[in-house]
């Protein structure tokens, strides 16, 4: 199919490849984002994979995502290489640290997400492609003429993108989050934080005991009698 | 349908391969024939832009001499202008002065027509006065006879006066 592609005087046939390669790169790039390029081209092939498959079944076959095994394998190598491309980008330590991120309460969550993500993204491919394939086969037997061919355009074609899609945009958001640039404290600025924050303490502390050393001043009778307009005690002495 | 088995494996192992083949057969040819088009872009992009700039250099060069020949050609101008001013005053100068020894020569000419005229006629007159005397001493006189030589005499001068100066004229 690639066989003897040409720099200038290209046939239709490298111009429809070109296209469709270059638009594929364009979008998968876009949901990668810069850190994640190197990965487009295994999610451009898993797109691929499942817009075909999901629509296989316009040609009479049954979908192989209709197989729990097939999207399993899938959400499987998602999610490795969700975290491989986490360890590359960050680093063992790193990657390991950012499991109590935001904050440590946290940590068994973002372990969990670790098994909830791949089995999100596999029961939803599953559940839709078999869901929309269970419905076509019922409205056959109903309505075996015409409806059928109709609702196909919805359930094969529409739904079977539209799940590749949103496996692949999923599989593309995990990545772009394990990759991101995250602006990580350094040790100065951490210690800058900290001498800040203790002097806030200091002042606090200070303006409270500022405030207590006036309250333990304050001579009620003296308040009356300025109240009363009377004379000070020194005075009447 | 919903048992999970072995095929996991398998299919990994498939979907492996399937990136593979996608990667080294499709993805990568395409990509090397876009680099390729890009490069020669670039290096067509940048031969234009030489281009460019030789003939900016050229232009900037032809615009130079091309102010130098208009300077060239006002100064050999208005040196020429100039010249043909002094020729012009000079043959105007000349002109006159021949125009005025012209004139000069006319009058002088005139003068001495008019002084050999009046030398003539002066003669004339005095070779009638003569030949009146030489008449009058010859002839008995009398007051009428004088009266008419005088008239004579005074009639053939002025006629002699009269084309003199028909001749001046």
């Amino acid at each position: 199919m690639t066989s003897g592609l040409r720099i200038d005087h290209i046939s239709r046939k490298q111009a429809a490849i070109e296209l469709i390669i270059l638009k594929l790169r364009e979008l998968v790039e876009g949901m990668l984002g810069h850190t994640g390029r190197p990965y487009a081209e295994y999610i451009m092939t898993i797109l691929v994979y499942l817009g075909i498959s999901n629509m296989i079944g316009l040609i009479g076959f049954t979908p192989p995502t209709m197989d729990l095994n097939v999207t399993v394998a899938l959400a499987l190598m998602s999610i490795v290489l969700v975290e491989v491309a986490g360890i590359r980008k960050k680093g063992v330590k790193t990657w390991l640290s950012d499991f109590k991120e935001p904050i440590p309460v946290i940590l068994p969550m973002n372990i969990l997400e670790l098994g909830i993500r791949p089995l999100s993204l596999c029961m939803r491919l599953f559940g839709n492609v078999l869901g929309a394939t269970v419905i076509m086969e019922m409205i056959k037997v109903v309505i075996p003429v015409l409806l059928p061919a109709v609702l196909s355009v919805y359930f094969d074609i529409f739904d079977g993108l539209i799940q590749a899609y949103v496996f692949c945009f999923l599989t593309s958001l995990y990545i772009a989050e394990a990759t991101e640039d995250k602006e990580r404290e350094t040790a100065e600025e951490r210690a800058e934080r900290k001498r800040l924050a203790a002097e806030a303490r200091a002042e606090r502390r200070a303006e409270r005991a500022r405030r207590k050393a006036e309250e333990d001043q304050f001579d009620i009778w003296a308040f009356y009698r300025r109240l009363l307009m009377l004379p000070p005690k020194e005075a009447v002495a | 349908m919903l048992s999970v088995n072995m095929s996991i494996v398998y299919m990994i192992i498939n979907l492996l391969i399937l990136f593979l083949i996608f990667r080294f057969i499709l993805f990568k040819r395409v990509d090397k024939i876009l680099r390729l088009r890009e490069r020669e872009m670039e290096e067509v992009k940048s031969k234009a832009a030489t281009v460019t700039e030789e003939a900016e250099a050229a232009k900037q060069k032809y615009e130079a001499l091309y102010a130098k020949l208009e300077a060239e050609k006002e100064a050999v101008f208005a040196e020429t202008k100039k010249t043909a001013y002094g020729v012009r005053e000079r043959i105007l100068n000349e002109a006159k002065q021949q125009t005025h020894d012209m004139i000069e020569q006319a009058k002088q000419s005139a003068d001495d027509t008019y002084a050999r005229e009046r030398s003539k006629n002066e003669d004339a007159i005095t070779e009638l006065v003569l030949k009146a005397a030489s008449k009058i001493s010859e002839q008995s006189h009398s007051k009428e006879s004088d009266q008419a030589l005088y008239d004579r005499f005074i009639k053939s001068a002025l006629e002699d006066l009269s084309f003199g100066e028909e001749e001046r004229v």
